[in-house]
Parts: C-alpha cells; sequence; structure tokens
C-alpha cells in the first residue's frame, strides 16, 4: 500500500473554508470551526492543512491556562515563549501583524468546558491581529459556542467533518497494490467510517492476494481470506 | 494560499509539533519522499535531536521521539543535506556526462559542464576513489583539467548510475566516505539472481518462503513472479490443507537454464526476457 495523502472531500471542504478565511479582508470576521464526531481523520487533515497553507496549528490541553496557550502559541510561531501573560500576548498580536498565519486550535472541547478565559484572549488575538482563526473538535462544541451570541457571530465558516464517501474510499482503494473491485468498495464503505481501518483490511488482503496468486479482490476474496475476523479478537 | 515552507522546513515544523511520531505520518503529512525522509531523520538522529525506537517492525511503521527542545528552524545549514547535494549533485550531473563522451577527449565536456573547477576537481576524485573513471597522470587530478585523460569503466559507471536512479543516496554517500570502490554494474538484477539461485536448492516452496531464503524484499518478488511464471520455473501450485498458504512446485533445472541465460546476457539484449518465455 503506497503512503500517500488522500484529498478527502473532508480535506478539501476544510481547504476552501480556510482559504476563503484568508482572503477576507481585515475588517471582517475570520473565526471558523470545524467538527465532527471522532475517528473521521480530522487531526491528520488538520495536520495536512497546517502544512499545505503554512497555519499554525496548536492543540490544546487540559492543564491550559491563558499564559500556557500564549506560551504554546509563541513555540509553533517561532518566538521567544518567555513572559508575563500580557507580553506573550502582544508578542504574539505583534508576530501576526508583521507575518500573517492562519492558527489552528485542536480540540476546543478541553477549553470550552472551563472558564473560557483562554477563548477571550483568542477572540483578542483574532481582533487586533485580523488573522483567521479555526477551532475545531467534536460534534457539541457548535452547541457551546453558539450559547454566546456576542462571540459566535465572528464565525464566518462552520464545517462539519463527515464520515468519508464513497468516492473517498475508492480513492483510497488506488493506493493498494491490488486492484480493490467495485463491490468490494461500496462494502467497505457501508462498513467501515474509518480509513484506518480500511487500511488495515488493505494490508492484510494484499498479502493474502500474493499468497494466492491474486490481482485483484472483491468481496468474496475478503469473505475467503478472513482478515476481518482478525479484526474482531 | 499555498505555504512557501521548504520541505525540510515542514518536516521540522511536524516534528516541533509531534515529540512522537510515525515514519509513515510524516510522509503522509508533508508529502516528502520516503528516501529524502530517511536521510532527513539520520541527520537529526546523529544531532541528537530525535530518537528512533528500537522495537520498530518496520521503516513505515518506526517510532521516533523528539528528545530536544527544537528551535523554529531546522538545523541543516551544515549538515549532511546540504553536503550530500553538494557532493552528490555534481556527481550526478559528471556521471550522466560521461556516458556520451569518447573516452580520451573530456575537454570539451568539462567546458560544457556548469561546475566550477574546484567541484569538478572534487567530483572527479570521488569518480575516482569509486573506481568509475582512472587517470593518467599518476592517479592525480590535474590542477588543469583541459588535457586530462580519463579512462572510464563502463560496468563501474553503469554501477553508479543504477545507484542515482535508485535514489541510493545513504549508499552513494557510504562508498564516498569510505573510499570504496563500487562493484561492477551485475548484467541483470540482484533480486532475480538471488531468487533463481534459491529455486535452484528449493522446489517446494511457499512465496513467502522463498522471499525469506532469497533475501529479497515482497515488492521485488513480485517485480519477478510472473516472469517466473511465463518462463516455465513455476510448474505448479498444490494447498497442503484448505486453510494454508499455497505451494508452488518449482523446476530447479530450468531456474539454472535461466540463470546461465541471463549470465550470458540475456537481459541486456531484452529486459522483459520473452525469449526465455516457454509457450
Amino acid at each position: 500500500m503506497k503512503h500517500q495523502f488522500i484529498e478527502t472531500e473532508n480535506y478539501i471542504k476544510c481547504y476552501e473554508a480556510l482559504d476563503e478565511m484568508v482572503s477576507l479582508p481585515d475588517h471582517s470576521h475570520k473565526m471558523g470551526l470545524f467538527y465532527g464526531e471522532f475517528g473521521l481523520g480530522k487531526t491528520i487533515t488538520l495536520e495536512r492543512l497546517a502544512n499545505d497553507t503554512g497555519a499554525a496549528l496548536v492543540r490544546t490541553l487540559g492543564g491550559w491556562t491563558p499564559k500556557s496557550m500564549l506560551s504554546d502559541i509563541c513555540y509553533e510561531l517561532g518566538v521567544d515563549d518567555s513572559g508575563s501573560t500580557a507580553t506573550l500576548e502582544t508578542r504574539v498580536i505583534n508576530t501576526l501583524i508583521a507575518d500573517p498565519r492562519p492558527i489552528i486550535i485542536d480540540e476546543i472541547d478541553t477549553i470550552l468546558s472551563g472558564h473560557k478565559n483562554e477563548m477571550v484572549v483568542l477572540r483578542d488575538i483574532h481582533d487586533k491581529a485580523a488573522v483567521p482563526i479555526v477551532f475545531t473538535g467534536m460534534e457539541q462544541c457548535l452547541r457551546l459556542l453558539r450559547r454566546d451570541r456576542h462571540y459566535f457571530s465572528r464565525f464566518v465558516n462552520i464545517v462539519k467533518i463527515t464520515p468519508n464517501t464513497r468516492n473517498d474510499i475508492a480513492k483510497y482503494c488506488q493506493s493498494a497494490e491490488i486492484t480493490i473491485e467495485e463491490d468490494l468498495v461500496d462494502y467497505l464503505h457501508t462498513k467501515y467510517a474509518n480509513l484506518r481501518q480500511i487500511k488495515t483490511i488493505i494490508i492484510r488482503l494484499e498479502r493474502f492476494c500474493e499468497d494466492n496468486d491474486l490481482e485483484s479482490a472483491n468481496v468474496q476474496v475478503l469473505k475467503t481470506s478472513k482478515v476481518e475476523e482478525r479484526n474482531e479478537i | 494560499m499555498k505555504s512557501k515552507l521548504t520541505i525540510e522546513q515542514k518536516v521540522w515544523n511536524y516534528l516541533r509539533r509531534n515529540k512522537k511520531f510515525m515514519f509513515s505520518n510524516v510522509l503522509l503529512v508533508t508529502g516528502i519522499t520516503a528516501p529524502k525522509l530517511t536521510t532527513l531523520l539520520e541527520s537529526y538522529e546523529k544531532k541528537g535531536f530525535i530518537e528512533r525506537n528500537e522495537n520498530s517492525k518496520s521503516l513505515m511503521n518506526s517510532y521516533y521521539i523528539v528528545i530536544q527542545k527544537l528551535e523554529s528552524e531546522p538545523r541543516v545549514s551544515k549538515d549532511e543535506i546540504k553536503q550530500a547535494s553538494l557532493v552528490l549533485r555534481p556527481l550526478n550531473t559528471l556521471q550522466r556526462k560521461l556516458k556520451d563522451v569518447n573516452q580520451t577527449d573530456f575537454s570539451y565536456l568539462f567546458k560544457s559542464l556548469s561546475l566550477s573547477r574546484g567541484v569538478l576537481k572534487q567530483s572527479l576524485i570521488h569518480l575516482q576513489n569509486l573506481g568509475v573513471i582512472s587517470i593518467e597522470d599518476e592517479g592525480k587530478v590535474r590542477a588543469t583539467l583541459d588535457n586530462s585523460l580519463l579512462n572510464v569503466n563502463a560496468l563501474k559507471l553503469k554501477a553508479l548510475e543504477e545507484l542515482f536512479k535508485a535514489k541510493e543516496v545513504t549508499k552513494i554517500k557510504e562508498h564516498i566516505s569510505s573510499k570504496k570502490v563500487l562493484d561492477d554494474f551485475a548484467q541483470f538484477p540482484r533480486e532475480l539472481e538471488l531468487i533463481l539461485e534459491t529455486i535452484t536448492q528449493n522446489e517446494y516452496l511457499k512465496r513467502d518462503e522463498l522471499r525469506k531464503l532469497s533475501d529479497v524484499t515482497r515488492a521485488e518478488l513480485k517485480i519477478w513472479w510472473s516472469f517466473l511464471k511465463k518462463s516455465a520455473i513455476i510448474i505448479d501450485s498444490v494447498k497442503d490443507s484448505p486453510n494454508s498458504r499455497v505451494s508452488y512446485i518449482l523446476s530447479a533445472n530450468r531456474a539454472k537454464r535461466v540463470l546461465a541465460k541471463l549470465k550470458a546476457g540475456a537481459y541486456e539484449e531484452d529486459k522483459e526476457l520473452k525469449k526465455l518465455w516457454m509457450q
């Protein structure tokens, strides 16, 4: 199986949303939210998005305070991460004004459940530096953010991360060293939501096909190979 | 909105963000090629920035741990990557040119290359150490290259070309640093030779057994599998029990004959080896 990133429909939606926010004029609001259930590939999509766009990606931690959050953002921006909270905040804003980069905050659920002081600091950075800030998290994020209408009014793009489509899975199957037939693509799409699970199955199927001298695999081959059963051990 | 960062910077940023990371994830996120990533990670490991988990089963699944706080810029300015490109790039240019010239007339070749004299001289010394060229002046590269007479060892030049084609950067670097002479280019792929030699000694094997005994990868065996069938080296296949893997009945005699033909230059004549197929 080739190791290559598949531009899934979720990735394309997120990329387009971020691209649009970057091109908005300075005086417009530029906050975004990408949310969805676990296991849909959000984190790898964000890593790739940060890599492709040069965005600063920061993951929240349970023990975050406004200061430690700012320190992490400074580290990600490659500037000195020492000083008081106010110094760090000013440094982040000045750095982003001089060299604008979108900021992505992953797993926002962690700070939404607390006192939300970090959210206030992030709002200040957004307002002063006029850079897009994208939050990502689970389903309940949208509901929690909606409660604060004043804050929520800054959100211009909200993207729901959905389960991988059949098209995504078909694209993914093209990375296999064997031909994955259409009926098997349909089967994988119906049964597995997660590309990581599909990857394991395809790797095992490749081995089975190699041992049994097969060039392609369909549902019947999958059932004969019993590679799924090992998943249930 | 495309990022203007270099691929090294992208990898570096990924490492700064992920204190524990997997080789295949870096490939997925940054889009770097596996050989280049291997070289980069090797250099970071030597510098003590990261450490590879020794329990890793394969390259793709290998885990690394970042053991130092990483600065924002990658420390590659004077490291092996740059040095390697300084050595390997001109060497690659030169070896490609060497194929096309008359063995005794190099003056026009040197003029046509966009390499400085210092770099050219260094590349010639490397080629001399690799055994690709020999220089007719008591073995020294002359200060003035215009009238240098060089003899090219075609088989070693071909071997070097193949290494560049296969992007075996680490292997080339090892040869250069140890001043080890290259082996002559094998007239046919080494892995095929290994597979055939194994078959000459074993006539009943499972595919995985053949691969392990031949010391080739799955991908390498896969390339030659259809040839083994077409050339009738694989005679038949059987299953010991319904749930067991297929075992193959192989012809040692046929493998010996094919090996002899290959050693006689069959691969040079036709890369698909169609003459060896059995109708």
